[in-house]
């Protein structure tokens, strides 16, 4: 796959071009694999998205490794990872930070809170009230905080890496679909194949692998990744296309509700890192089929007809998927 | 949505440039009323194809939708009465469309150019249109080769140059040609901006209809001056032409001309003109009883008149000195050679026709001749600066016996069996009764020859009377007046012979004149004559003379000797024949047929004897099964041809891929792929316009089972697509490199499929059913 060689013109920085972009990329994608076992495409879709500038939602089941992943990936990128654990008593700035009074100066200080890292795990997001997930959201949204009408900009790179109990689980806010649409892509980690379980066991019978996992790329090669991600082309075909399946979403009779523009925003630029990733200087239909499901499914409200067929909205993304014409210039 | 506008406006355009060409047909007709059924024809089928077109969805239907509103068109227009609701058609539309064609082609026989615009020839145009309307179709949305559409349209040209020496009128000519860079202009319009997206073309925005506009004044310019090269070459090359834009398609150029003659025609009722009695002709010969000099073999009977059918150079060998064989000749005779050195008072003409003995072997003459070998006639098609000397090498007439022992089925073209459904059937009638008891052809031709001569039926006369207008000339000749000269004989034994099943034509040409002195001969214009020419399997083509000689009738006509009736009855006797007798031992007895009849028909079991057992005119039915076998051929034929037309229309868009696949540019990459498709849907494999190449690649490497190379070939066609799809500034691929990689994985796909799947896939190529414009295109969003 090396056809992305060849289209380093324009004066700009090749875009996508196989330099540091994929290499760097590979070694994250191996240190973290060393850590999650078996489970490739989730480590991809946690890259594409920190490439991508987005959040991401994991969904699913507790013990199968979400807190894992987002603690990898920081270490992998040597990040500093800040871990919040949602719980209903959560307060807004407990994630944020709060001002504090310092009698001696006699001056408010700020103590930042969690919020304040590169990568932010908020562990069971639907365990806290509406009212504090919201003030992560917002953090997510803006890429800074205010507190008492100061804004603090986040670092960059700035990702949330939520993770969430599937919904029918006692005690738990489940996110509205107008949150949930802040996250560029919701995965599910999923049991891990008999095998790889089996080497779980004997990884984690010696020691702690995380702690055997060394930095592959510092914070500021994946903030020129970040760049280099900006500059892949997306021809207008693509771009047609990504409009087309997101309008789709919207006059699908299995859906109530379609995916937003701001989905279409994240569908390419998840497209673009998902490119970028595979060492290749534009985005071809493939890339947005790929990331299809994770980047729209969770945004999409069944009909209740498409309810009673038990259909989720993952099957009915990849039925538009595999209906939609690629975009052929001819 | 705007491709389907794109395609549905093509099919107009197509249709278009097929009705601006209709008026080159236009000098073959007189009366406007030709070319009314086609224009409609045209005009529904278009109509069709674009709604269906326009249609989403509904593009593949469109051909045989056309298909089907022709039909339904046709139906209408040539049989209204019989079709069901006036529409469909029934078994007895089939039956009117058949009687319709044998009429329009009676026409078409029966004059030259402007045949009358009748219906008959209305429907022959329309369904003739029509045909060249789909297949434009076909070439312009479907193929996507819109230049393609000049062979057809072309073919409308051709049809009077070959007829016509007057050619195509300019204006004709100047609308075709507009009709066609319409077409080629309205193609690059349509779709020269659909460069592959990136490429500046494609841009977007003003630069996109710019590329659009660039595209198609780029490609009518080239079509333009292709058309003005055309015609300006011939006029700056010596030789090629001498100045005339018609003579483009001149004779000699193009080897296919129809040598036109002042159209030599045996009249039943013609009037002689005035005849002078100059000296035509001087011959010197050894022979004392030297045979006729025929010019023309009429072999084309209308009901009225004997015509020739147009003689084609490329059908006619370039004499040099040697002639064809005489067709029907066996080899086993030899007959003796005789030389005769004719010298001409005047040098022929343009188109000239040279008076020879019949059958010549050789002609000694410089100068460039044909010779058409099914006649013998030898012609030229420009005048010959020779002289009007020459030397012609015939061979002796058969002796009796020889002929004689011939009485089997004969092996020639049905048409020289061909009776008209006009003629009178009491002509029929008359001859059967007159050969009563005449067994095998030769004693019914000798028989039909004694009926004209003898017992002075018949009055001689160079001014017959008049046949009264509407009147059967035939008919009147035989039944009533019985007056009348040589042509009237001829033409008359030459048909009541095709009644009897014996092949026969009328020869025109001259007598043997008279003897001047020593071995020199003379022959003046009154030794004019017609006679007819009847043809014997192993001897082939023989005169007899029907028309009475000496005394009160054309004073210088002879009886070859194996026509004298005397000769059937006393084959032995040399007397009667000129040449010497040959020894046949085995000669049978002619006059005690029923011996005869079994051995003969041993003789020649090949000769379809097993086909006609029970026909009770012996051998009659023969020439009818060949005839019904010609036609029955030339449908099946016909139907191979039309079979192999998709797979014909198949391998040129193949070709075109391919070589474009070669080409290196952006589009090499599409090429290659758009034939890996077409590959693919004409296999029967899947294939969903929601996949993208490297997923459709890799899917059909699975389902083929390609090997790992043939597989990675695959690939990376894929690959090179996707990149000319969407890359910013495709990589250019290495030359040769698709191409490779396209036949490689080409020969891959097939071979994974059975044997069946790919005959198919040759000869019913489904890639051509889909219409080009709407393949692949984004369809109005998918819904789940």
């Amino acid at each position: 796959m090396s056809l992305g060689t060849h289209h380093n013109g324009r004066g700009r920085p090749a875009p996508g071009a196989a330099g540091p972009l994929p290499e760097a990329a590979a070694r994250i994608r191996q240190a973290v694999a060393s850590v999650i076992e078996g489970k490739p495409e989730v480590v991809r879709m946690a890259l594409t998205v920190l490439l991508a500038e987005g959040h991401l939602l994991i969904e699913d089941v507790p013990g199968v490794g979400k807190t894992m992943l987002a603690k990898a990936l920081g270490r992998a990128v040597d990040c500093s990872v800040q871990r919040v654990q949602f719980t209903p008593d959560l307060l807004p700035g407990d994630i944020t930070g709060v001002s504090v009074y310092h009698q001696e100066t006699g001056e408010f200080e700020f103590n930042p809170g969690p919020v304040f890292a590169n990568i932010v795990l908020g562990d069971e997001i639907n365990r806290a009230s509406p009212k504090t997930q919201s003030a992560l959201l917002e953090c997510m949204e803006e890429m800074q905080v205010s507190v008492d009408g100061t804004p603090r900009p986040l670092e960059r790179p700035f990702m949330v890496v939520a993770t969430q109990n599937p919904g029918d689980m006692e005690g738990t806010y489940p996110l509205p679909e107008a949150q949930r649409d802040r996250f560029m892509a919701r995965i599910a980690v999923g049991y891990p194949a008999p095998q790889a379980e089996l080497d779980m066991i004997d990884m984690h019978g010696a020691d702690e692998p995380l702690e055997r996992l060394a930095p592959a790329a510092s914070v500021a090669e994946v903030r020129s990744m970040v760049e280099q991600v900006r500059t892949v082309h997306v021809a207008p075909g693509v771009r047609r296309y990504v409009v087309d399946l997101v309008g789709a979403t919207r006059t699908s009779p299995a859906l109530r509700l379609g995916a937003s523009p701001r989905a279409t925003l994240h569908l390419v630029r998840a497209a673009r890192a998902y490119a970028a990733l595979e060492g290749r200087g534009y985005v071809v239909p493939d890339d947005v089929q790929a990331l299809a499901v994770p980047v729209l499914a969770h945004r999409l409200l069944l009909a209740p007809e498409a309810r009673v067929e038990r259909r989720t909205a993952e099957q009915v993304v990849a039925d538009l998927v595999a209906r939609l014409p690629i975009p052929s210039p001819r | 949505m705007r491709a389907r506008v794109r395609a549905a406006v093509l099919t107009l355009v197509a249709a278009a440039a097929v009705l601006c060409s209709l008026p080159l047909l236009a000098s073959l007709f007189s009366g406007p009323g030709w070319a009314g059924a086609a224009v409609t024809v045209v005009v529904l089928m278009a109509l069709a194809g674009a709604v269906l077109r326009a249609v989403p969805r509904a593009a593949p239907a469109a051909p045989p939708a056309q298909v089907l509103v022709a039909v339904l068109a046709l139906s209408a227009l040539a049989a209204p009465r019989e079709a069901f609701l006036g529409l469909f058609p029934t078994g007895g539309t089939i039956e009117r469309a058949v009687e319709m064609f044998a009429q329009g082609r009676a026409e078409i026989d029966a004059s030259p150019p402007p045949i009358d615009g009748t219906p008959a020839m209305a429907l022959i145009v329309a369904v003739g249109v029509a045909l060249v309307a789909l297949i434009a179709d076909l070439f312009t949305v479907v193929a996507r080769t819109p230049a393609m559409v000049g062979l057809p349209v072309a073919s409308f040209a051709a049809i009077p140059l070959t007829v016509d020496d007057s050619g195509v009128g300019a204006g004709a000519f100047a609308l075709a040609a507009g009709g066609y860079v319409a077409l080629l202009a309205a193609d690059g319009l349509l779709r020269g901006g659909e460069g592959p997206p990136g490429s500046p073309v494609a841009a977007g925005g003003p630069s996109r209809a710019a590329g659009a506009a660039g595209h198609t004044v780029a490609g009518v310019g080239a079509a333009a001056g292709a058309l003005v090269l055309a015609l300006l070459v011939p006029l700056a090359v010596p030789g090629l032409a001498d100045g005339q834009v018609h003579r483009l398609a001149d004779p000699s150029r193009f080897g296919q001309e129809v040598v036109t003659t002042q159209h030599p025609l045996v009249s039943l009722r013609r009037d002689l003109a005035s005849r002078s009695d100059s000296v035509v002709l001087e011959y010197t010969t050894t022979e004392d009883s030297p045979a006729y000099l025929r010019t023309y073999a009429l072999d084309a009977f209308d009901g009225t008149d004997w015509t020739m059918e147009p003689v084609h150079t490329e059908d006619g060998a370039v004499v040099d000195g040697e002639l064809p064989r005489p067709p029907g000749l066996s080899t086993a005779l030899s007959p003796r050679e005789v030389d005769t050195e004719v010298r001409l008072e005047q040098a022929p003409r343009e188109a000239g026709f040279l008076p020879l003995p019949y059958p010549a072997r050789g002609v000694d003459i410089g100068g460039e001749w044909y010779a058409d070998p099914e006649s013998l006639m030898v012609y030229s098609i420009e005048d010959q600066d020779v002289g009007a000397r020459y030397t012609v090498t015939s061979l002796a007439p058969p002796a009796p016996a020889e002929v004689a022992e011939r009485g089997a089925a004969p092996r020639v073209d049905g048409r020289f069996t061909e009776v008209p459904g006009g003629v009178d059937p009491r002509v029929a009638e008359l001859a059967a009764s007159e050969t009563e008891g005449a067994e095998g052809p030769l004693a019914q031709a000798v028989a039909l020859q004694e009926w004209f001569t003898s017992q002075n039926r018949f009055t001689y006369s160079l001014d017959p009377p008049e046949v009264p207008e509407g009147g059967d000339p035939l008919a009147s000749f035989l039944f009533e007046d019985r007056v009348g000269y040589c042509e009237q004989f001829a033409a008359a034994m030459a048909v009541m012979a095709r009644t009897l099943d014996i092949p026969a034509r009328v020869a025109v040409g001259y007598t043997s004149g008279r003897q001047v002195g020593g071995d020199r001969w003379e022959v003046r214009e009154s030794d004019a004559h017609a006679w007819p020419e009847l043809y014997f399997e192993g001897v082939g083509w023989l005169r007899f003379e029907p028309t009475p000689s000496s005394g009160g009738g054309q004073g210088s006509a002879t009886v070859p000797g194996y026509a004298a009736p005397e000769a059937l009855e006393e084959p032995d006797e040399p007397g009667a024949a000129p040449s010497p007798d040959r020894p046949e031992e085995e000669t049978p007895e002619p006059d005690s047929p029923e011996e005869t009849e079994e051995p003969e028909d041993e003789e020649e079991p090949q000769a379809g004897g097993a086909a006609e057992p029970e026909d009770p005119q012996g051998g009659a039915g023969v020439p009818e099964w060949s005839g019904t076998a010609a036609a029955a051929a030339g449908a099946v034929a016909g139907a191979l041809v039309l079979l192999l037309v998709p797979a014909a229309v198949r391998t040129v868009v193949r070709r075109s891929r391919v070589a474009r696949a070669g080409g290196g540019s952006a589009e090499a990459a599409a090429a290659a792929w758009r034939e890996v498709r077409a590959l693919a849907v004409d296999l029967g494999l899947r294939w969903t316009p929601a996949e993208s190449p490297r997923a459709a690649a890799g899917r059909l490497g699975e389902e083929c089972g390609l090997a790992e190379a043939d597989a990675e070939a695959l690939r990376r066609l894929a690959l090179a697509e996707e990149a000319a799809r969407y890359a910013p500034s495709p990589a250019a691929a290495p030359p040769g490199a698709l191409v490779a990689d396209l036949r490689r994985a080409s020969a891959a796909m097939r071979r994974s499929r059975g044997r069946g799947t790919r005959a198919r896939a040759v000869l019913l190529p489904r890639s051509l059913m889909e219409s080009g414009a709407a393949r692949g295109k984004p369809e109005a969003a998918a819904t789940a």
